[in-house]
C-alpha cells in the first residue's frame, strides 16, 4: 500500500488547525464533500484512513455535543458497547463482520438532550493509502429534544483510485429530536463502498437523511433501515446518484413505520451513463396504526450501456396504512430538450442544463454553502455529459 | 424579414401542412387563423426548427438566411423566439434561472431591473423560483412564456396561441406586453389562434386562414376574424379561397 502522507506526519497534523492539519490535495477534495473550517461547524471530526486527525468541539457548543473516535469512546463510555451492534448484526454479511473483527475507526457523536446547534456538525472520512481497506463503526446520538445537522463527506486523495470502505453506522434520534444527516461520497474509479447503516427514530422525533455520490466509483452497496419504532415518528431520506463509467451500484432504502402514526418518504434521483448498472430497491413497511409513506424513484439513463433497475416496494401489514409509490425510469423528456433549444441553448448545453435540474441538489435540504458545494459538483458532472 | 416559401411539413410522415406561404415584414404582425388542427402550431414548430416538424417542399428564410436544417438554438441566436402553446414542466429549473438563459446571462449574474420589471408587469414575479411550469395554471404558463420570449429580445416572435385558455383580463395584460415590445422594440410578429380575440389588443397588418394544412384568404386581419365570425370556420372549409398571398 503507497502512502501519500509521510510516517510521523499524522502526528504533527493534530497540533494544527484542522484545515491547516490535511494535505493540501486532499484537503480540496475534502472541500468538495463539505469539509469547512472549524470555526463554522459546531463539531469536527477528520480522519485519514485509520487515523483521527481531528476532534473538535467549537466553544460554543462545548457541554451540548461529544464528537470523538469511535475507540475513545468504546472506553469512556461503557454504555456506547450496548448501543454498538444493536440495531445493526455484526453477521449481517462479511462486510459487517469484517468491521467486527477489526474496527478501524470511525466517529461518535452525541447530541444533548434540548441542544439546537444552529451549526451543523462535520465529519470527514479520507482515505489516502492505495488499497487502503477502511473500516469503520459510527454512532450518532441524537437526545431528546434536541436539534442538529451532521455533514459527512467522504473521498479519496486525489492520486488514490483504489480502496475500499466500510462504514457501519447506527443513529439513535430520541423522542422528539430532529436529526438530519447529510453524507456526500466523491470516490474513485477503483473503490469499492459498502456503507451499512440502521436508525431508531423515537416518538415524535424527525430523522432526516440525505445522501449524493456524484463521482466515480467501482461498486456501492447499501440498504439503509430506518426504524419509525416511536409514535408520529418521522424519516426522509433523499438520495442523489450520478452513476458514471462501469460502475455497480445496489441502493435501497428501507423504512419500517411501526409507530403509530409514523411516516416516511423515500426520494431518489439517479442518473446513469456510460456503463453503469445502478439498482435501486426503496421499501416501505407499515406495521403501525395510521401509518403513512411515499417513495419516489426516479431515473434517468444516458448511453447505451447504462442501466437502471427500479423496484419501489410497498407492504402494508395492517389496515389503515397509507403507502404509495411513483417510478419512473427512462431517457430525458425530448420535448424538455428542445423546449430550451428554442431558447437558444445547444443541445448538450440543454441536456446539462435539464440533468442539473434533475440532480437538484436543494432535494438534500444541505446548509446553504454545502448546497452551493455540491452544485457546482453536479455542474461539473453535468457539463461532462 | 420572414418568408414562408411553399412550405410543407410533415410530422411522422404524415404531411400537416401543404404549400403555405406567408410573409412578413420589418414591423409587422402576421396573424394565421384556424381550428384546432389545422397545422397553426406545425407552422411555428416547423419555423423554430423543433426536430420532428420536417419540411418536405419549400423554404423558410429568415432576414435572407435559410433556416432548413438549422437547429432550433441557431435560429434562436438568430432572433427567432418561440411562445409555446403548451410549454413543458422543466422540474429542477427554476423560471428564474431559465430567464438568466433567455436574457444571455450566466447562471451567477442577477436578473437585471428590465427583467425583473417585466416579470412584475406581467404578474409572474411570485414564480421566479418555482419551477419551470411545474404546477403553473394555465395563465401562468402563458405569462411565463411570454417573459421567457421578450426576455430573449428577439426580432422576430413566434406566438402559438397566447389568448387560448385565459381570462379578459390576461388576455388584455399578456396583448398590451406584446404590444408594447413591438412598439418599443421594432420586431415583427407571427402569431396563430384560433379565437382571434387577441387582435382586438395588438396591431396586425396581415392574416390569413389556415384550414387543413392550407393557408388562404389573406387579407386584413380584422375582416378575417370578421368572416370567422360571422360564418365560422366551417364555412372557410367551403370557401378556401386561394386569394393570392402577399409579395
Amino acid at each position: 500500500m503507497r502512502k501519500v502522507h509521510e510516517p510521523g506526519e499524522l502526528e504533527e497534523m493534530k497540533e494544527r488547525s484542522i484545515l491547516q492539519s490535511i494535505p493540501h490535495e486532499i484537503l480540496k477534495a475534502a472541500q468538495r464533500v463539505g469539509l469547512e473550517d472549524e470555526s463554522k461547524r459546531a463539531a469536527t471530526y477528520v480522519a485519514i484512513d485509520h487515523e483521527a486527525i481531528a476532534e473538535a468541539v467549537s466553544e460554543f457548543y462545548r457541554g451540548q455535543v461529544e464528537i470523538m473516535d469511535i475507540r475513545k469512546a468504546l472506553d469512556k463510555h461503557s454504555w456506547v458497547r450496548k448501543l454498538r451492534w444493536k440495531l445493526i448484526s455484526p453477521d449481517k454479511d462479511e462486510h459487517t463482520k469484517s468491521v467486527e473483527e477489526e474496527l478501524g475507526g470511525g466517529y461518535f457523536i452525541r447530541i444533548a438532550p434540548g441542544a439546537k446547534l444552529i451549526l451543523p456538525l462535520q465529519t470527514c472520512l479520507l482515505i489516502s493509502t492505495s488499497g487502503f481497506e477502511q473500516k469503520l463503526h459510527n454512532i450518532i446520538i441524537a437526545e431528546e429534544g434536541c436539534e442538529a445537522t451532521v455533514v459527512t463527506g467522504c473521498t479519496v486523495h486525489p492520486r488514490i483510485h483504489s480502496g475500499k470502505h466500510v462504514g457501519v453506522s447506527e443513529f439513535y434520534v430520541k423522542q422528539g429530536a430532529k436529526l438530519h444527516f447529510a453524507m456526500l461520497h466523491a470516490w474513485a474509479r477503483e473503490v469499492s463502498v459498502h456503507p451499512r447503516s440502521a436508525a431508531l427514530v423515537e416518538d415524535g422525533a424527525i430523522f432526516v437523511s440525505s445522501y449524493a455520490s456524484l463521482n466515480p466509483l467501482h461498486t456501492i452497496d447499501m440498504h439503509p433501515l430506518i426504524l419509525c419504532e416511536g409514535r408520529e415518528a418521522t424519516a426522509q431520506s433523499n438520495i442523489l446518484i450520478h452513476a458514471v463509467g462501469s460502475a455497480e451500484m445496489e441502493l435501497g432504502e428501507e423504512a419500517v413505520l411501526r409507530g403509530e402514526g409514523a411516516r416516511a418518504q423515500l426520494i431518489s434521483r439517479i442518473v446513469a451513463r456510460d456503463e453503469a448498472k445502478v439498482s435501486t430497491q426503496p421499501m416501505l413497511i407499515g406495521e403501525g396504526d395510521r401509518a403513512k409513506g411515499h417513495v419516489e424513484c426516479k431515473g434517468i439513463v444516458l448511453g447505451d450501456g447504462a442501466q437502471i433497475h427500479a423496484v419501489p416496494g410497498l407492504w402494508a401489514k395492517r389496515k389503515n396504512v397509507e403507502l404509495s409509490h411513483e417510478a419512473a425510469v427512462g431517457r430525458l423528456e425530448e420535448k424538455a430538450i428542445t423546449y430550451l433549444m428554442t431558447r437558444g441553448l445547444d443541445e448538450e448545453e440543454a441536456v446539462s442544463v435539464l440533468i442539473r435540474g434533475f440532480l437538484n441538489p436543494r432535494l438534500l435540504q444541505l446548509p446553504s454553502e454545502i448546497e452551493a458545494e455540491v452544485n457546482e459538483l453536479i455542474k461539473a458532472v453535468a457539463k461532462g455529459l | 424579414m420572414l418568408e414562408i416559401r411553399q412550405v410543407s411539413v410533415s410530422v411522422e410522415g404524415k404531411p400537416i401542412l401543404r404549400g403555405v406561404n406567408a410573409y412578413v415584414g420589418d414591423r409587422e404582425v402576421f396573424v394565421v387563423f384556424g381550428p384546432n388542427g389545422s397545422g397553426k402550431t406545425s407552422l411555428l414548430m416547423a419555423i423554430a426548427g423543433v426536430p420532428g416538424y420536417e419540411i418536405t417542399e419549400g423554404e423558410i428564410v429568415f432576414n435572407e438566411t435559410r433556416l432548413n436544417g438549422l437547429p432550433p438554438n441557431e435560429r434562436a441566436k438568430l432572433g427567432i423566439a418561440l411562445a409555446h402553446q403548451t410549454p413543458p414542466e422543466v422540474p429542477g429549473l427554476r423560471l428564474r434561472d431559465l430567464l438568466k438563459i433567455c436574457a444571455g446571462k450566466s447562471p451567477n449574474e442577477e436578473l437585471g431591473e428590465e427583467e425583473l420589471e417585466l416579470a412584475k408587469r406581467l404578474k409572474v414575479a411570485e414564480l421566479l423560483d418555482r419551477e419551470v411550469n411545474v404546477g403553473f395554471s394555465g395563465g401562468e404558463r402563458k405569462r411565463a412564456e411570454l417573459l421567457q420570449v421578450l426576455a430573449m429580445k428577439p426580432k422576430l416572435l413566434l406566438l402559438d396561441e397566447p389568448d387560448s385558455g385565459v381570462d379578459v383580463e390576461s388576455l388584455k395584460l399578456i396583448a398590451g406586453e406584446i404590444q408594447r415590445y413591438l412598439e418599443e422594440s421594432g420586431a415583427s410578429a407571427l402569431l396563430v389562434t384560433h379565437q382571434g380575440e387577441i387582435i382586438n389588443y395588438i396591431e396586425a397588418e396581415y392574416g390569413c386562414v389556415l384550414v387543413n394544412g392550407v393557408a388562404f384568404c389573406y387579407q386584413n386581419p380584422k375582416e378575417v376574424l370578421k368572416t370567422i365570425k360571422q360564418m365560422g370556420y366551417d364555412a372557410c372549409v367551403k370557401c378556401m379561397s386561394p386569394v393570392s398571398w402577399r409579395k
